[in-house]
């Protein structure tokens, strides 16, 4: 299949690249690019492919950042373990948040406010808890070796990115030709009439919420490795809520490509906002606000749907 | 003697006061090709919506294949075997037709080639195998037809409950969709369909059921429904089985008939030449021709689906207009917005009344004259509740807590107090008791005779033949009939748009 | 636990505070109740409003009271254009569309605020900051009874608006049918934009009332967004009473959960309420079951 042959491309392209690019700020920037890519690909499963917007997705983020901390300071787990206990801790929250929401009916603009609400909880609970560090925050010492999750250089961060973001991609394109996949796209579409022709939307909707949720809590996890620390306002706070949905919505909602275009899109226009005005504070995230603004009102179907649109018009309307 | 298999048994279910479906039992034999129909809002796609598990019926049971299912949830009623088929269409618009298709076929194949496959074999049987890489918000009405009946085929259902399938198709494509129903008989499929298209229920029914006002009012086969009284007055109104209705028509006739005469040399009110245009790529009107003279009611009638609510739309600003000319009091308002028509007193009582139910009696009356005659509000209040004394009653109450009949009062008086010079009603004698009907025409009579034209847009066509000047006839966004109330009455063109004879 | 005069100072400023939340959550409720939206721009317009006032005292001495009518009528036009202009063309036919802009509004009026102001926080000191009147064996600092009275003066002069006016009416029968409402030549789109407007300007108000007992900063904002959320969806979409009375609660139970709980930990105690009543009483104390 074409799409398997292009994450497969991604990934051999992205592999070989440290052979050809000596600089550690290229390398940098694509480590940066590929991992809000896994921040958009996870929120486009619930968010693209499922339909239910979340507002606060930053919640599996801080609980995958959390359990890769406390996982190796308190419990003494290998970095690489705790890794895998992050995703799946995330996604066990995913499962409650959704059998919680999902089975009281909320959709649309009252899901999308809940989930808020949830982050906000939890980051509260975050900083009055000392369990999680409180306001202070969690740090993991430094000790680079590959058994301890940590590298030199960004060119060992970049392969662990990449192998998730691979991850995430593999199962979007199982989303695009699998029962499964097919379910919660009917969902979104309309989840009356798909109910008609033998779909349980709240089982299908559970399983999207815990994907989701557990690839976020594998982003948070690799943040974690790679900055050394976490505080309750990175970790559940809205920036990542946010840069997660953006780049969703700017590449392409519910598409296998759109979330890797829109952050590649949103990175490079941050840095050529940098280079042309300096670091100022916030001018990112004006940046963001202003490209979703525009995005949803001229192109609603992302960058990536430019490209499809010879093959799909998607033109928004109900039935 | 085939083994039944739906059968409901005493189901009713109540929607605020109202009883949408009252006491209702039949029972479908399996293999069988049955219809359900009855006049606009007489709880058919309630029934449907009851038997496949969206509703939950407040008495009475719903049994499938020997099962209680009533009020089991839909999706589960599909994996047994029973799908369904929606009156308004609910394709999954982002997705292709082989897409949409497909999701009807993982139901009993969970592999994604095999589905795919399934699924274009049966586009191929519904003839939509051309389109299947179509995004489905692309296709015509009768595309998406197909669509929903598709996805519902692909499903293999035991039971195959088709809502509407065939409204808003012209006759040709009617013509064509006829043997794809049949074919799926022929493959054992049990099939219940809710259809207006007369024609098309009286050459494919084995079995007929007559709902109206939430009640089974006859049942039996095609001939036998035809011929039934009670049936004809449920959709042509009281009075129409028998043929006393036409006499009373004739006589009522002649005091207008002179004022006909008169107002045809002066300019018309309203002139509508050439109407065409609909919703997004439909095409609804086909090119209307209509004209009201001052003083006149003028009845545009037509089955559901037919245009006519369109046809208002369009001439008050709602729906924007394609091709034609709307002329309003010798200004042309084609396209004009609807801030703009309001204003010259062309003012329409729509279809549903849709009257503001958040809000009190009084103050529905008052944003009667938001645009219009406000200046003279307090009198025209006073007015409309001389009028409908039981609006006097009724003043601070809100209004979506009163019943239909009243409703409807409110509608027109709100209507009213804008000083209407031409007062389009759409359909005011819907889902009103026999009685209030009455009332209802009564009213109408009056207001003609304040020298108020009227536009009345009805299904009930006995009272309004009584009522009008002149009358319209509209079949698939054409006209069929123009001219007098008698040479309607007595032509064949009525009964068979009607009833399909 | 605590002796009653602590606790009846709590529950005084808590209903002081908290008739400024209603006043902030009475326009979130008109902009939601009509339009349907979700205006997650409402915390950064108070914001913007709130640096008004601050900039309107800082550089030219006016004080918070004096602007008053100039905040309102700055923020109506402010809500008007923006609903006109960028909301009602993002839509294409999808609530969440809407919710996307408005988001996206918030973020970038949050951060354009961050670039000019900087993350400072800011004060203003007027003549009667530091006065207070007793009430009881309380102490409550002036600034704070006016906002209480300003607050439901304000909100008192909406409801009549809306239940009074032909303009009210119209708002409020366009919220239930819309098309009925164009059948009487209501200019939907207009009343939509007066109705963001509206909702706007109380800000401009409440951002008056705020300032002299309060702080701004470019983050303000995001901490009233989920408050006012929270109110509306406690007193029922759509109702005024309900909003009313939801911030006064919420005033208390903020001020009560900190005095127990402590300053961060207090705040918990609203947004469990918010999730609580989403899930199992979404139409609120007083709004209809849907």
């Amino acid at each position: 299949m074409k799409s398997l042959l292009g994450i497969a491309a991604l990934a051999i392209g992205v592999g070989l690249l440290p052979l050809f690019v000596e600089s550690g700020v290229w390398i940098n920037f694509v480590m940066m690019t590929l991992y809000a890519a896994l921040l958009a690909q996870a929120w486009n499963i619930l968010g693209g492919f499922g339909g239910q917007f979340s507002f606060g997705h930053a919640l599996f983020f801080g609980f995958g950042a959390y359990t890769q901390a406390i996982a190796q300071l308190q419990w003494g787990f290998n970095p690489w373990v705790a890794l895998t206990m992050a995703g799946f801790v995330s996604g066990a929250v995913g499962l409650g948040v959704g059998a919680l929401t999902f089975r009281y009916g909320l959709k649309g603009s009252y899901f999308a406010l809940v989930t808020l609400a949830f982050a906000e909880v939890f980051r509260i609970l975050a900083v009055s808890v000392p369990f999680t560090g409180a306001g202070v925050g969690m740090m993991i010492p430094l000790k680079e070796s590959v058994s301890n999750l940590q590298f030199e250089s960004r060119v060992g961060f970049m392969y662990v990115i990449l192998g998730l973001l691979v991850a995430a991609m593999l199962v979007t394109w199982w989303l695009q030709n699998s029962k499964f996949g097919a379910y919660l796209q009917a969902v979104r579409d309309n989840e009356y009439a798909a109910q008609a022709i033998g779909v349980n939307p709240f089982r299908v909707k559970l399983g999207a919420i815990a994907l989701s949720g557990a690839f976020m809590g594998w982003a948070g996890a690799f943040y974690l490795q790679v900055f050394q620390y976490i505080d309750p306002s990175i970790a559940f706070g809205p920036h990542t809520s946010v840069e997660a949905l953006v780049a969703a919505i700017v590449g392409g909602l519910g598409t296998l490509w759109g979330p890797l275009l829109g952050a590649l899109a949103l990175h490079l226009l941050s840095d050529l906002t940098r280079n042309l005005f300096g670091s100022l504070p916030g001018i990112n995230m004006v940046i963001y606000g202003s490209m979703l603004i525009v995005i949803v009102m001229f192109l609603p179907r992302g960058i990536a749907g430019i490209g499809l649109s010879v093959t799909r018009l998607w033109r928004g309307k109900r039935g | 003697m085939a083994d039944i298999i739906l059968s409901v048994s005493g189901v009713s279910i109540s929607f605020g006061g109202l009883k949408a479906v009252n006491n209702v039992s039949l029972d479908v034999p399996q293999g069988s090709l049955t219809a359900l129909i009855g006049p606009n809002g007489a709880g058919k796609t309630t029934l449907f919506a009851l038997m496949s598990g969206f509703l939950k019926p407040h008495q009475g049971t719903v049994t499938y294949c020997g099962q209680d299912i009533t009020g089991q949830a839909p999706y589960i009623n599909a994996v047994a075997g029973m799908t369904r088929t929606f009156q308004i269409v609910q394709p999954f618009a982002a997705q292709t037709v082989l897409e949409n298709i497909a999701v009807g076929a993982h139901l009993h194949y969970p592999n994604r080639h095999v589905a795919l496959n399934f699924a274009r074999d049966i586009a191929q049987q519904v003839g939509l195998i051309s389109q299947i890489d179509k995004p489905a918000a692309d296709l015509t009405v009768a595309g998406r037809k197909r669509l929903e009946l598709a996805r519902a085929l692909a499903a293999k259902p035991k039971l195959l409950l088709l809502d509407e399938v065939l409204a808003g198709l012209n006759p040709q494509e009617i013509l064509e969709m006829i043997p794809v129903i049949r074919n799926m008989t022929q493959q054992g499929i049990t099939v219940l369909m809710i259809e207006h298209v007369m024609q098309a229920v009286m050459n494919l029914a084995e079995h007929i059921w007559v709902l109206a006002q939430g009640e089974l009012i006859a049942q039996g086969n095609p001939n036998d429904i035809t011929q039934n009284a009670q049936v004809i007055e449920a959709y042509l109104g009281k009075g129409a089985a028998t043929g006393q209705s036409t006499a009373s028509v004739v006589t009522n006739a002649p005091s207008t008939q002179v004022s006909f005469a008169s107002t045809q040399h002066t300019n018309p009110l309203l002139e509508v030449s050439g109407l065409r245009g609909g919703y997004g790529h439909t095409e609804v009107l086909r090119g209307i021709d209509l004209k009201v003279y001052q003083g006149e009611t003028v009845a545009l009638l037509g089955s559901n689906g037919a245009g006519k609510t369109t046809f208002n739309q369009m001439i008050c600003g709602l729906v924007p207009t394609q091709a034609g000319l709307v002329k309003f009091a010798n200004v042309d308002i084609t396209g004009a917005h609807y801030t703009n028509i309001v204003p010259r007193g062309l003012i329409q009582v729509p279809e549903g009344r849709k009257i503001f139910p958040n809000l009190t009696v009084l103050e529905n009356l008052e944003l009667g004259s938001f645009s219009r005659a406000r200046a003279r509000r307090s009198e025209n209040i006073e007015y409309v509740f001389n009028t409908f004394p039981r609006l006097r009653e009724r003043t601070k109450q809100l209004a979506g807590t009163m019943s239909g009949g009243e409703q409807q009062m409110l509608a027109i008086g709100r209507g009213l107090m804008a000083e209407p010079i031409l007062l389009i009603l759409d359909e005011p004698s819907l889902g009103l008791s026999p009685r209030l009907v009455e009332e209802m025409f009564e009213l109408i009579h009056k207001l003609r005779e304040t020298g108020l034209s009227i536009l009345l847009v009805e299904q009930n066509v006995a009272q309004s033949l009584n009522t009008a000047d002149r009358v319209y006839v509209m079949e698939n966004g054409a006209l069929k009939f123009s001219g007098l109330p008698s040479d309607l009455m007595n032509s064949d063109d009525l009964r068979r748009a009607y009833l399909g004879l | 636990m605590f002796d009653f005069s602590i606790l009846f100072a709590s529950v005084l400023n808590g209903l002081t505070s908290g008739a400024v939340y209603a006043l902030v959550a009475l326009g979130l409720t008109l902009i939601y109740g009509v339009l349907h939206i979700i205006n997650f721009a409402h915390g950064a317009a108070l914001m913007v409003a709130m640096y008004g006032v601050y900039e309107l005292y800082s550089k030219l001495g006016i004080d918070p009271y004096v602007a008053l009518p100039f905040l309102v009528l700055g923020m109506f036009l402010l809500g008007y254009a923006l609903q006109r202009v960028i909301i009602n063309h993002a839509s294409h036919g999808k609530d969440e569309n809407i919710l996307l802009v408005t988001l996206g509004l918030a973020i970038v009026l949050e951060n354009l605020a961050l670039l000019f102001f900087k993350s400072d926080t800011r004060t203003i000191d007027t003549a009667y900051s530091l006065t207070t009147i007793a009430i009881g064996p309380a102490f409550i600092a002036l600034p704070k009874l006016i906002a209480f009275a300003g607050a439901l003066v304000v909100s008192a002069i909406l409801m009549l608006l809306v239940s009074g006016t032909d303009l009210g009416r119209a708002i409020r029968a366009i919220s239930k049918e819309k098309q009925g409402a164009k059948l009487m030549g209501i200019h939907v789109e207009h009343i939509y934009a007066m109705s963001f407007g509206i909702g706007l300007a109380c800000l401009g108000a409440a951002a008056c009332f705020l300032l002299p007992t309060y702080y701004v900063n470019p983050q303000v904002g995001s901490g009233f967004v989920l408050i006012a959320f929270t109110i509306v969806v406690l007193g029922g979409m759509g109702s005024f009473s309900g909003a009313l009375i939801g911030g006064l609660l919420i005033g208390v139970v903020e001020s009560l959960g900190g005095l127990y709980l402590g300053e961060s930990l207090g705040q918990i105690g609203i947004f469990i309420i918010f999730i609580v009543v989403l899930l199992f009483r979404p139409q609120g104390l007083f709004g209809a079951r849907a």
